[in-house]
């Protein structure tokens, strides 16, 4: 077995962080440099669309480890910068600050950056809502009498929508799509979500996007936001804009490193996107063993897991990657919770109460009687007998690991 | 070692009951964690330092995290 002495990390969200801890609580003892674009201390990301964003957690809640935690990772920090260039074969990340780090492995974690209109983010009172920064500006303007309107009814969108409107802003969600979440949850999940969202309040406008945002001033291309023009021409007034058409992943710097990219970072079923190099996050596209394809997930569980899987990797006989995709969100009362995958066709039965309720769980066949994937609607401890289903499909028999064990990272590239 | 589950940060994920089954679970109301012991014997050690690794919303806090002599777990519901 090499010698490990230096592991970079490229990024310190929930999954840089994670691979870093991981590492020592897997005894490593050599040098680990984190490479952080932010400066403020390492912080989670799902409350900021909800406790921090209605003013109920106090920004230093969010933070991911205490200081003396940190303390005690031994880590390097490089704050405030980015990698610049990554050479795979030399070993050798460059930084924005002109740093050049070896390492004898690298992780990448870079996360995503959301995406922007084509126009309009220059008013005031436009935001986007990825960074704690972000959520706490855009707390300062959801005043009870506000017009909110959220661009984009995905996750993000309609979190933000049910905070605002239980802070008793007038809040409108404009989303393209006839129904809200059809891609994750399906057409009957997705209309669910949607009337729970309008019976609260929220108004929502589907099937139309956005043309532009219009200004007070400077014949609407200045000064602050008062209204938000469709696709037709209607426009709905607005004090406040939040725009939530999702987000990409962060990787312009590495164009040039010969890395694969496509939707992220391409790696094989170990997380590996080129010798020594592997990615964890909302960057990472993966190769999921059970899944049978690349998968890139945004899910704040992921991070954690597959933060988890790069450090074992790293250290020992490397493992396939192939979780249970899970993810949950929170909308006024509801806490809804989801595990594994559902494609567009897959079949929903309701197993337990009924959509009516206020708690039932639905369960995604396909081919008939497979179970792919469950949803708990306020029923979270139901969920998990079903979530031993389908663990017992998405263990990899021995046969599968042993052809998995023959990919070799140079099949990624 | 101690552990404290600061339970106002629980999503209720599941995590930790799927990590060491005997020593969590979730509230029948809301999916929130449960202890089922205070004071687990130490086989449970490495499922409990899992579970703690695997939370996803950082409700477990650790301390005296070298004394592996006893474990302790203890829930706080007022963390602000």
């Amino acid at each position: 077995m090499r010698n490990l002495n230096r592991i970079v990390v490229i990024g310190a969200g929930a999954a840089g962080l994670t691979t870093a801890e991981t590492l020592r609580r897997l005894g490593f003892g050599g040098t680990i440099v984190m490479v952080d674009a932010e400066t403020a201390l390492p912080y989670d990301r799902p409350p900021l669309s909800k406790q921090v964003l209605a003013g109920t957690w106090a920004p230093e809640k969010v933070l991911l480890r205490s200081p003396v935690a940190l303390e005690k990772l031994a880590l390097d920090w490089h704050h405030g910068v980015q990698a610049s260039h990554l050479d795979v074969a030399g070993h050798r990340v460059s930084l924005s600050d002109g740093k050049q780090l070896d390492f004898d492995v690298a992780v990448i974690a870079t996360g995503l950056s959301p995406r922007y209109l084509a126009g309009g983010h220059h008013l005031q009172g436009v935001f986007v809502l990825r960074t704690l920064d972000d959520a706490l500006a855009l707390r300062q303007e959801l005043v009870a009498g506000k017009r909110l309107v959220v661009v984009g009814g995905g996750f993000l969108g309609l979190e933000a929508a049910a905070t605002a409107h239980q802070l008793g802003v007038e809040v409108e969600v404009v989303e393209p799509l006839p129904i809200c979440l059809e891609g994750p949850l399906g057409k009957t999940i997705g209309e669910r979500v949607m009337q729970l969202q309008t019976s609260r309040g929220v108004r929502l406008r589907n099937g139309i996007g956005v043309r532009r945002l219009i200004g007070d001033q400077e014949q609407g291309n200045g000064g602050s936001v008062n209204a938000v023009e469709l696709e037709d021409g209607s426009r709905l007034a607005a004090d406040v804009v939040l725009v939530a058409i999702g987000a990409q992943p962060n990787v312009s710097r590495l164009e040039d490193s010969g890395l694969r990219l496509q939707n992220g970072i391409v790696c094989n079923a170990f997380c590996e996107a080129a010798p020594d190099i592997y990615a964890a996050g909302d960057v990472a596209n993966w190769y999921h063993p059970h899944l049978g394809r690349q998968v890139r997930l945004e899910h704040r569980m992921n991070a954690t897991e597959q933060g988890q899987a790069v450090a074992r990797n790293i250290l020992s006989e490397k493992q396939p990657f192939a979780p249970i995709p899970f993810f949950w969100s929170d909308q006024f009362d509801v806490k809804l919770q989801m595990y594994g995958v559902a494609s567009r066709g897959a079949e929903l039965r309701i197993v337990e109460g009924t959509l009516d309720e206020d708690r039932f769980v639905a369960a995604y066949y396909e081919e008939g009687e497979r179970l792919v994937a469950v949803l708990g609607w306020n029923s979270p401890r139901q969920l998990l007998s079903y979530r031993q289903q389908l663990l017992a499909a998405y263990t990899p028999s021995q046969e599968a690991n042993a052809v998995l064990a023959q990919q070799k990272v140079s099949d990624v590239l | 070692m101690k552990v404290t589950a600061l339970r106002n940060r629980c999503i209720a994920s599941g995590a930790c009951v799927l990590a060491a089954s005997q020593v969590f679970d979730q509230r029948e109301s809301d999916g929130v964690v449960e202890l089922l012991q205070a004071h687990p014997s130490l086989d449970q050690l490495k499922k409990v330092q899992q579970a703690v690794a695997a939370c996803p919303s950082q409700v477990f806090v650790v301390e005296e995290e070298d004394d592996l002599s006893e474990l302790t777990l203890t829930t706080n519901d007022e963390e602000m």
